[in-house]
């Protein structure tokens, strides 16, 4: 068979009838106003187009999926794909890192989806002890250097939907559908945090960024945005949090979208460093800048804890933190990236 | 090659918080974006919210896109990451729905249903390679740049996948 042969056997078998005015869709739900003043696009992507499968959807990335379906997520799980010619620790720890998450998939369940759930407490228990040991094992395994930051990050956003996930089983316990819901969508956004950072630790994740050259540059334009001048797309909700933004009563769930954007600002650096370390020369520099990013990222977190607790001096002590951990970033990527 | 005046235009456009500039620069990706995933996923619906999804996270990201770049290539590996996270969560799903393999009377139909069983069966980026290059046709360099990787290696990657495939593709140094 020669090589024509084998593109058409794939056209053959491949094609596939797709819906017709998927873009239409798209296009329309991407540029209705409403949304784009302030809505973030994963949470109203779920609301809209996927209907029926919103709800399960929903629940699935916030306490997820089928405990029966575990057995072959993790036999299924791809670990040959790291080039034979990786370190061993580093293939060791990817391994790991990648056990540890299909032992959490494996623990989850399609429960708390609804307010009414019977089974959300002993879901939320059951899943428990695979974030435990998952958390653990991210504390004391050997991490190689460029996963340091990251694994950090990732660690404290598990440690956070722990809270979340208590803080879903008290708001049901006391019938509070209003915190209910909130603090599902910030679980549902949780849960979109943990699955990037997961597979590039696992080295899985394909790369956006080619160089440490490149990925500082972009971060300096995207934190000067933020911070100086006219933000882009990526670093709107920065901008907005650095205001002063309002998160509690009815902002509340404009202010989670806005903190699951920066979250998501703030990731897309940590992934790019992590595929991208810096070079010696500049290592040192680097680490004080990752930190001032990870700091950022915590105060991102304190916020969220601080609108599950209703707790308006600490959103406003939250706000301050961030602003001025992306302060100093900005101004440390600004020497880094020249 | 695929990148103009226009595109470099309404990129500078997007990355000052034009939407309607970065919908119209997905518009001529949207259906090569959708038989990608169509080929990943296998499934209509749950390909068009991938690729959905990934447009959304394209528009967050925008700020990333090198001044010159072009963004097919740059929004189709956004697509195929994105396919790889609903894979990880639906595996079993994915496993589960395998066809019936005993009603594939017409020869056309079997060596079909047999590719992509067999294409099931390899990894993700094994499968991510051959979709590439031998469903959305594209050359080395393009699927080089989405994987970013060198064209060298990414021929290599494709050459060993289909090499996976031999048994169902009788294959004898097709991929030359």
């Amino acid at each position: 068979m020669d090589e024509q042969a084998v593109f058409e056997r794939f056209h053959e078998a491949l094609e596939l009838e797709l819906n017709p005015g998927a873009y239409e869709r798209f296009r329309a739900d991407f540029l209705t106003p409403s949304v784009a003043a302030r809505r973030r696009p994963v949470f109203r992507l779920r609301f809209t187009k996927m209907s029926l499968r919103i709800a399960a959807a929903v629940a699935v990335i916030a306490l997820a999926i089928a405990l029966a379906a575990g057995y072959l997520v993790t036999h299924s799980h791809p670990t040959g794909l790291v080039p034979a010619a990786k370190d061993p620790n580093v293939v060791a720890y990817q391994n790991q890192v990648a056990k540890d998450y299909n032992d959490f998939v494996v623990a989850t369940s399609n429960h708390c989806n609804t307010i009414d759930d019977q089974g959300c407490a002993a879901a939320v228990a059951h899943l428990r002890p695979a974030m435990d040991k998952w958390i653990s094992d991210l504390a004391t395994a050997k991490t190689p250097a460029q996963y340091v930051v990251l694994a950090g990050r990732l660690r404290a956003h598990l440690t956070e939907a722990e809270l979340e996930l208590n803080a879903i089983v008290a708001a049901q316990l006391r019938h509070d559908e209003t915190d209910f819901t909130l603090v599902q969508s910030i679980l549902f956004y949780e849960r979109a945090w943990i699955d990037p950072a997961t597979f590039t630790l696992d080295g899985t994740y394909l790369t956006t960024v080619s160089s440490y050259h490149e990925a500082i540059k972009l971060a300096n334009r995207s934190l000067s945005g933020c911070v100086n001048t006219t933000p882009g797309p990526d670093a709107l909700a920065c901008e907005h949090i650095a205001g002063a933004e309002a998160c509690l009563g009815a902002a509340a769930q404009a202010c989670v979208d806005d903190i699951q954007s920066a979250e998501t600002q703030l990731q897309n650096f940590f992934i790019a460093f992590a595929q991208n370390p810096a070079p010696m020369p500049l290592a040192a520099k680097h680490r004080e800048f990752e930190a001032n990013l990870a700091a950022a990222d915590d105060a991102l977190l304190a916020l969220a804890s601080a609108q599950m607790t209703k707790d308006a001096s600490k959103v406003s002590a939250a706000e301050l933190a961030y602003i001025s951990a992306i302060n100093l970033a900005d101004t440390q990527s600004e020497v880094l990236a020249t | 090659m695929w990148f103009d005046r226009a595109e470099e235009d309404l990129i500078r456009d997007a990355q000052s918080g034009d939407r309607t500039a970065f919908a119209e620069l997905l518009r001529p990706l949207y259906s090569t974006a959708l038989r990608l995933a169509g080929a990943m996923l296998q499934d209509v619906d749950e390909a068009e919210d991938a690729v959905q999804e990934a447009a959304f996270a394209a528009w967050r990201r925008i700020g990333n896109l090198r001044e010159g770049s072009s963004l097919r290539p740059w929004f189709l590996g956004i697509v195929a990451n994105r396919c790889r996270a609903v894979k990880r969560n639906k595996w079993w799903s994915v496993s589960r729905s395998e066809p019936p393999e005993a009603e594939a009377p017409a020869t056309d139909l079997a060596s079909s249903i047999d590719l992509r069983r067999a294409l099931r069966r390899i990894s993700y980026d094994e499968r991510l390679v051959l979709v590439l290059r031998y469903y959305l046709d594209m050359p080395y360099e393009e699927i080089a740049t989405i994987l970013g990787i060198s064209t060298k290696a990414a021929r290599t990657r494709v050459e060993r996948a289909i090499h996976r495939l031999r048994p169902i593709m009788h294959v004898q140094g097709a991929t030359a």
